[in-house]
């Protein structure tokens, strides 16, 4: 574990030396472009690309956990203890789900761009949350539940200081799940001209250009890598303290 | 003082609780002891508002607790569970802090009532406090839950099981933790136990439960003297029921004056607080028919056997 | 049905005010919608609502769970058997390019009542048989309505018969490519697993690297296998001669392969090393061997974990299996992908639709594999 630093550094060096200059890396790649082709990916600048997949990432992944989270809490009140079964079932089911299929079939509904990946991206981001935070949420302890409410907690006391944060780890943990599956699909939606890494590939596809599909690829797992390594990092500072106490 | 009026708890038609009336007085400890599923943890809750009675009213000190806020009504509560229930993400000294907290005391004054009850608890507050539940040993624990009990200065505490997973000697420390700091605090404790064993060497007044009612309300003594119902007999267990009634009596009471007339005995000096029961496992043990008790205004005093026996024999 | 789940009544009960049917006069062509009435005719629309307002009466009064998933599964019924019998009323005396797909209406009435299926079942717990037999059922159900052709004159049905021997051809590689790589996956990961369980050493580092490989966006590993296997295509004769090129099936299944690797190896070596102390030790303490102890004991106490990973992989590389068309690994992705290009909703739902129902079967049954186990958790 004591290299892990190193390698997160140099990880985050690489991809931040590639994503800037990537005509330093050029003739790494060039055995792989077809003859007279471009090497390095010519039609967008890959740090506008990079940030466009994070960004989209990003921007429908935090209303998407926002609102997971919300629903989670929401079932597992007395008030809506009625729709947990059906959240429970919704949130397993709905994973069967390819998210290939939800991006495809928001085309119909919104047109081409970046809105279907941003849709597909929020309604798939919204199941590992909601299974996660259910389980977190569901998995404190009896007697800790117990002890809050005889301590005088109000319902509200006991769900931020007692409840939220017990299931916080595991939270972040479904988060961490949603991210990299959103990162994975948003390069699929640049089938549907959504920006982002996945262009690159794509274009490297259509024009039998391995340089580009390479580039695009190893930024791309890249990407995911870094932003799997940095949840897990936070998901772990969660409970670094403490034995964990839900069951997953 | 706490009082229970004809309640009851119906679980789909079935009544855990049923039409169950006592007063408890001030400053002692009550323990209610019944098989699993009599209804003795229901009864607990429902003075502390974690379950509502189905019917009947409680009382402290006279005020009807229906109409206290329930949060409210338990801050004022100390409450102690079984599998202690302490908060897997706050250290210890937080967690015994809960409450004042909830309460808005300043962070000064929590701060130095947590300090004061673990030293009360004989845990080093500054070892022990900053740790998390799980480093604790079993019985750390167990003392933590109590000191978060007792931390907003409860005038009365309900103890559901508190001791049930603790190891032998453990629970026996435990226990005489209790029973000092109950008598220094003065504090009405109600707690609930299977163990009979526990609840006469405890408690002031058993009440004990079967199937949500009540069979029999008395002191231990008492109990031990004229079990009310076969199961409280049962319950008791008939085999070592002269020794538990003499455990409950100083020997003190039967000794008499190191008299020439007896001889007098050799062997240890027993201390002036011991129990007829040790007394007469001394004799037992140590083959003689009489032995030394001390005495704290003279000499030793003298306990034989016919006096013990003849004491163990209840009127 | 008490409480709150009726709320999903509203919707059921005001889907036929929103439009039923969407008609275009060719596969491209902008939709127009069409109101129940406009669809059906006023006699039958008028039968239609009446028979889902004594649906949702039914509903509302069934007591039992097992009820209400019959009735909302009647409601499922009825609603797609209306679709398929109003696109053929709209069919009838119009040109054969034109097309009618189901509307806002049908998709509300059928979210809503598959919603209340779902909870319904969901209070039922099933039994593990009856949930395979339900199953069974509802594949039976669906199979038997998809060839009566009560739904041929659904957009989305045209579009099968425009290309049925593409759909069954697509569908057995989408098949081979899923389950193919799965049972690689497993021949290869259960022993990993195991091996792993005896080196404690290796197993941070493996793990670490299958997670590795889990967490690479389908799309850059599936692009990147092109790179090593034309490699070997062009270099190495025996491996051209197996059909492995550098695009096509063969990066596909390896990625598959890869990424069904982590939930087999992890789920074995938790399996294993989740078995009981006591119950090892007395299997030591009997004079097992370790070979015996491995396949009477550690192997059977693991298995329904080991299956649960094997649902979890099935599931998954039915899903991602679609992205192989990218690389024209074939599967049902290739319609969706199509559909994409040609803007033809018919044509991506003819790809997702069955991605789906495969999906949601397999799942269905793997858990229900898994409750049947002994020892199983569900």
């Amino acid at each position: 574990m004591k290299a892990a630093p190193f390698v997160r550094l140099a990880l985050w060096t690489l991809v931040a030396a590639f994503v800037l200059w990537p005509d330093l890396f050029a003739p790494l790649l060039r055995p792989l472009a077809p003859d007279g082709m471009p090497v390095i990916y010519d039609r967008a600048r890959l740090a506008d690309l990079t940030l466009w997949h994070l960004g989209l990432v990003v921007a429908a992944i935090i209303p998407s956990a926002l609102l997971a989270t919300a629903l989670a809490i929401l079932v597992t009140r007395p008030s809506g203890a009625e729709f947990l079964p059906l959240a429970r079932a919704l949130g397993g089911f709905g994973q069967t789900f390819p998210p290939v299929a939800v991006l495809a079939l928001a085309v119909p509904v919104v047109g081409f761009g970046a809105w279907p990946t941003l849709i597909a991206l929020f309604l798939y981001g919204l199941l590992p949350v909601l299974e996660n935070a259910l389980a977190g949420l569901s998995g404190v302890p009896r007697a800790v539940m117990l002890a809050a409410d005889g301590m005088g907690m109000t319902p509200r006391q006991r769900l931020w200081r007692v409840e939220l944060p017990l299931a916080a780890p595991l939270m972040v943990e479904g988060v961490r799940i949603s991210t990299v599956i959103a990162i994975s699909t948003a390069a699929i939606g640049s089938t549907v001209a959504a920006p982002g890494l996945g262009e690159v590939i794509i274009a490297g596809l259509n024009a039998n250009n391995l340089a580009f599909v390479v580039q695009g690829g190893l930024l791309t797992a890249a990407l995911a890598l870094i932003v799997h390594d940095a949840l897990g990092l936070a998901a772990h500072a969660l409970k670094a303290h403490r034995r964990v106490t839900v069951a997953g | 003082m706490i009082e229970l009026r004809s309640v009851s708890k119906v679980y789909d038609g079935v009544a855990v609780v049923d039409d169950v009336t006592l007063t408890l007085e001030r400053g002692t400890l009550t323990a209610v002891v019944g098989t699993s599923g009599s209804g003795k943890s229901t009864l607990l809750r429902m003075v502390n508002r974690l379950v509502e009675p189905t019917s009947g009213q409680v009382l402290i000190d006279g005020a009807y607790t229906a109409v206290i806020a329930a949060p409210e009504l338990r801050r004022k509560i100390g409450y102690v569970i079984q599998d202690h229930g302490l908060f897997p993400h706050w250290t210890a000294a937080r967690n015994i802090g809960t409450v004042p907290v909830l309460l808005g005391w300043r962070r000064a004054d929590v701060r130095s009532r947590v300090r004061e009850l673990m030293e009360m608890l004989q845990l080093d507050p500054d070892v022990i406090g900053p740790r998390f539940p799980h480093e604790l040993s079993g019985g750390q624990a167990q003392r933590v839950g109590v000191a978060r009990a007792l931390a907003a200065r409860p005038e009365l505490l309900l103890m559901d099981e508190p001791f049930g997973a603790l190891d032998p000697v453990i629970r026996a420390q435990a226990q005489a933790d209790l029973h000092r700091v109950q008598r220094r605090l003065g504090t009405t404790v109600i707690l609930v136990t299977h163990d009979m064993a526990e609840a006469i060497r405890l408690a002031d007044r058993i009440a004990v439960m079967r199937a949500g009612r009540i069979e029999q309300f008395a002191p231990p003594a008492d109990i031990i003297a004229k079990p009310a119902t076969p199961f409280v007999a049962e319950l008791l267990g008939e085999g070592d029921r002269a020794f538990r009634y003499l455990s409950l009596k100083p020997a003190a009471d039967v000794a008499r004056p190191d008299g020439a007339a007896e001889g007098a005995a050799d062997g240890p000096v027993l201390p002036g607080h011991a129990t007829m029961a040790e007394a007469l496992s001394e004799m037992i043990w140590t083959g003689r028919d009489r032995v030394r008790i001390a005495n704290p205004d003279g000499d030793p005093g003298i306990v034989t056997r016919e006096a013990l026996i003849r004491a163990g024999r209840p009127e | 049905m008490r409480g709150g789940i009726r709320l999903l009544f509203l919707p059921l009960a005001l889907s036929p005010l929103l439009p039923f049917a969407v008609f275009r006069a060719n596969r491209i062509a902008q939709g127009e919608p069409r109101s129940l009435v406009e669809t059906l005719g006023a006699g039958p629309a008028a039968l239609a609502v009446a028979a889902l307002a004594g649906g949702i009466a039914a509903l509302a009064f069934a007591r039992r769970p097992a009820w209400g998933a019959a009735i909302a599964a009647a409601l499922i019924l009825g609603i797609v058997l209306a679709a398929g019998w109003g696109a053929s009323s709209l069919m009838a005396g119009v040109p054969t390019q034109a097309r009618v797909s189901p509307g806002a209406g049908f998709w509300v009435a059928l979210v809503a009542a598959a919603l209340l299926l779902i909870d319904a079942l969901a209070r039922m717990r099933p039994r593990p048989a009856l949930r395979l037999a339900l199953v069974g059922f509802a594949v039976a159900a669906g199979a038997l309505l998809l060839s009566s052709g009560a739904l041929s004159q659904l957009s989305v049905m045209q579009e099968y018969r425009n290309r049925s021997a593409a759909f069954w051809r697509e569908g057995a590689s989408h098949l081979w490519l899923a389950f193919g790589s799965f049972a690689a996956a497993m021949l290869a990961g259960v022993p990993l697993g195991i091996a792993l369980t005896r080196r404690a050493g290796a197993r941070g580092s493996v793990l670490g690297l299958l997670t590795m490989l889990q967490t690479i966006p389908s799309m850059a590993l599936f692009g990147m296998l092109i790179v090593p296997l034309g490699w070997l295509a062009a270099n190495l004769p025996a491996a051209h001669a197996l059909g492995i090129r550098g695009i096509g099936a063969a990066p596909a299944f390896v990625a598959l392969f890869l990424y069904s690797l982590l939930p087999i190896v992890a789920n074995t070596v938790a399996g294993i090393t989740g078995v009981p102390r006591s119950v090892t030790e007395a299997a030591d303490g009997m004079g097992l061997t370790r070979r015996q102890r491995l396949f009477h004991v550690d192997v059977p106490l693991a298995l329904p974990v080991i299956i649960t990973a094997a649902r979890i992989v099935l599931v998954q590389n039915i899903g991602m299996a679609t992205v192989g068309a990218l690389i024209g690994a074939g599967g049902f992705g290739t319609f969706v992908f199509q559909g994409i290009g040609q803007t033809a909703t018919d044509l991506i739902l003819l790809g997702a639709l069955p991605t789906v129902a495969l999906a949601s079967a397999t799942s269905a049954v793997m858990d229900a594999l898994i409750g049947m186990l002994p020892g199983g958790a569900r």
